[in-house]
C-alpha cells in the first residue's frame, strides 16, 4: 500500500508538471479521463488514485505560472499573474517573477497545514451559517468587483457578456466546456494581444535564489492577505484564487513582487483546502476535489491525513522542480524568437481544443477569445471574465 | 465584439432550440455529451423518492431524475419524457417534461 501511494504521488508530480507547463491542458481534464477509465484501475486502491490527483493538482499550482509568465498563456488560477509577470518578463526578470510565485506556493503549504484542523472543525458550522446567503454573497462580490473599476459600465458589460458565455457553455452539449472557455478568455486572447503588441522581452536573467526576496514588510502584507482571503474563497463556488488575490490586494496594498507572491500562495491554498472542504462539508469547489469526492465516497479522517501528507510532499518536490523548469525556460526564452514561440503556443492550444472538445466548443473558443481580447483592449480588468464561472453559480443557487 | 455577440447569440439559440435526440438504451445515453436534449420512453420498473426529486428507472435501464414529487406513483406505468443528459454521479436524464 505504501509503495502504491509513493508511486501515485510521484506520477502525480510528473503529470502535474506536464499539465502545469502545457497551455490548455487542465488538471480537471486528466481527472475526468481518470474517472472515465476507472474500470482499468480496479486493482489500484482508490486512495492511491486520490493521492495521484492531489499530487498532480498541487504540482500544477506550483508550475502553472511558467506558461503564464514566460508565454503569456495562463489558466484561470494564474490569470492575474500575467500582467505583473509579463511586465517583469519584458524587463528580463521572468525567472524572478516565477520564483516569487513559487515562494508563495511554498508558503501556502504551511497555511494549508495550519488551516486544515480549523477547517475540519469550524467549516461545517460556518458553511451552514452562510449557505442560504451564498447567491447573495456571490452577487455582492460581483458588484464589488464591477464597481471598483474606473469605468464600471464597461466592467459591467464585460461581466454580463462573460456571464452569458458561461451560462451558454455549461448548458449546451459541449465536450469539456471549461477547456475552450478558459483557454479563450485567458490563454489565446493574451497571446494574440502579445503578438499584436510586437514587444519582445529583454534577455532573461537568472538570479541566485538568495537575491530573489521580498522586503520584510512586503512579505508580511502578502502573506497576511493570502492567509486571510484564500481560505475564505476556498469553499465558495465560482470564486477562485484570482478573486482571493484581487480582494487581498484591494484591502492590503502590494507592489508587483508582493502581488506575485500572493497569487502563488492563493492558488495553492485554494487547491489544497478544497480537499479539506470535501471532508468537512462534502462540497467540492474544484474539479479535482470533485474527482477525489467520487473516488472516496466515505472520505475518512485517515484519508484526509494521507492527502495532506501528499500535499506537503508534492509541494516540496514541486518547489525544486519549479526552480529547475523555470531555469530551462529562462534560458530557452533567450534563444528562441518570441513571435514564433507565441504562434506555436497558439497553435498547440487550438489543436488541444480541436482534439478534446466538439464544434460547439470551438464556437465557445472563438467567442471567449474575442471577449478576452476586448477586455484587454478596453482596459477592463480580467477578473471580470470570472463572471463566466460566478454567473452560472449564482443562477444555480437561485434556482435550486 | 461582433464575434462575442454572434457567438453568445448562437449558443443561446442552440440551447433553446436544439434538436431532441430519441434514445432507447443506457448504452446510447452514455455515448452522449452532457446537456444534450433527449427524449425517452419506457415502463417504469422502480421509483425512488428523495427530498427534492424522484428517480425513475425504466425497463430499458435508463434512469430519470425528475422534480415531479407531486405526480402519482408511476411504477408500472408507461411514460414518455424529455430532458437533458446529466452526468452527475452517473449518466442519466434530467427530466423537463414528462407524460404518462
Amino acid at each position: 500500500m505504501v509503495i502504491e501511494l509513493i508511486i501515485a504521488l510521484l506520477l502525480g508530480v510528473i503529470c502535474g508538471t506536464f499539465t502545469g507547463l502545457a497551455p490548455g491542458i487542465h488538471i480537471n481534464l486528466v481527472a475526468a479521463i481518470l474517472l472515465f477509465s476507472l474500470d482499468k484501475f480496479q486493482s489500484i486502491p482508490f486512495i492511491a488514485l486520490a493521492v495521484f490527483i492531489v499530487a498532480m493538482s498541487i504540482t500544477h499550482t506550483f508550475i502553472d505560472f511558467v506558461p503564464s509568465i514566460f508565454l503569456g498563456a495562463p489558466d484561470e488560477d494564474s490569470a492575474l499573474s500575467v500582467l505583473p509577470g509579463h511586465q517583469l518578463l519584458l524587463e528580463g526578470r521572468g525567472y524572478e517573477a516565477f520564483i516569487l510565485t513559487l515562494y508563495g506556493s511554498l508558503f501556502a503549504i504551511l497555511i494549508i497545514l495550519l488551516f486544515s484542523p480549523v477547517f475540519t472543525f469550524a467549516l461545517p458550522y460556518f458553511y451552514n451559517l452562510i449557505k442560504d446567503f451564498m447567491p447573495f454573497l456571490l452577487i455582492f462580490i460581483s458588484i464589488y468587483i464591477i464597481l471598483r473599476e474606473d469605468d464600471f459600465l464597461i466592467s459591467f458589460f464585460v461581466f454580463i457578456l462573460a456571464g452569458f458565455l458561461g451560462i451558454a457553455s455549461f448548458n449546451t452539449p459541449v465536450k469539456e466546456p471549461l477547456l475552450p472557455l478558459l483557454s479563450g478568455l485567458f490563454g489565446i486572447s493574451t497571446l494574440f494581444v502579445s503578438l499584436k503588441s510586437k514587444v519582445t522581452p529583454k534577455k532573461q536573467k537568472i538570479f541566485p535564489l538568495k537575491k530573489i526576496k521580498l522586503e520584510k514588510k512586503g512579505f508580511f502584507k502578502s502573506a497576511f492577505a493570502a492567509a486571510i482571503f484564500a481560505p475564505l474563497c476556498s469553499f465558495l463556488p465560482g470564486i477562485g484564487s484570482s478573486h482571493a488575490a484581487t480582494l487581498g490586494s484591494e484591502f492590503i496594498g502590494q507592489d508587483r513582487k508582493g502581488f506575485l507572491f500572493m497569487v502563488g500562495a492563493c492558488n495553492t491554498i485554494i487547491m489544497g483546502l478544497s480537499y479539506v472542504a470535501v471532508y468537512a462539508i462534502g462540497k467540492s469547489r474544484t474539479g479535482t476535489a470533485a474527482a477525489v469526492k467520487s473516488l472516496l465516497p466515505s472520505f475518512s479522517q485517515s484519508d484526509l491525513i494521507i492527502l495532506i501528507g501528499a500535499i506537503v510532499i508534492s509541494g516540496i518536490l514541486s518547489f525544486f522542480l519549479g526552480i529547475f523548469v523555470s531555469r530551462i525556460f529562462a534560458k530557452f526564452m533567450n534563444k528562441i524568437n518570441y513571435k514564433y514561440l507565441t504562434i506555436g503556443v497558439i497553435t498547440v492550444v487550438i489543436s488541444v481544443n480541436i482534439f478534446f472538445t466538439n464544434w460547439l466548443g470551438l464556437i465557445i473558443l472563438v467567442s471567449s477569445t474575442a471577449l478576452g481580447i476586448y477586455v484587454v483592449e478596453s482596459g477592463s480588468r480580467r477578473i471580470n471574465l470570472m463572471a463566466s464561472l460566478i454567473f452560472p453559480a449564482i443562477i444555480y443557487y437561485l434556482t435550486n | 465584439m461582433i464575434a462575442v455577440l454572434l457567438g453568445i447569440s448562437f449558443l443561446f439559440i442552440y440551447m433553446l432550440f436544439a434538436p431532441i435526440k430519441p434514445i432507447n438504451s443506457q448504452e446510447e445515453l452514455s455515448k452522449l455529451v452532457e446537456n444534450q436534449k433527449v427524449s425517452v420512453s419506457g415502463n417504469v420498473i422502480a421509483e425512488r423518492i428523495s427530498q427534492y426529486s424522484k428517480t425513475l428507472v425504466l425497463d430499458n435501464n435508463i434512469s430519470l431524475i425528475c422534480n415531479c414529487l407531486k405526480t402519482p406513483n408511476l411504477k408500472g406505468k408507461s411514460i414518455h419524457a424529455e430532458g437533458f443528459v446529466d452526468t452527475y454521479q452517473k449518466t442519466q436524464v434530467k427530466v423537463i417534461k414528462i407524460g404518462w
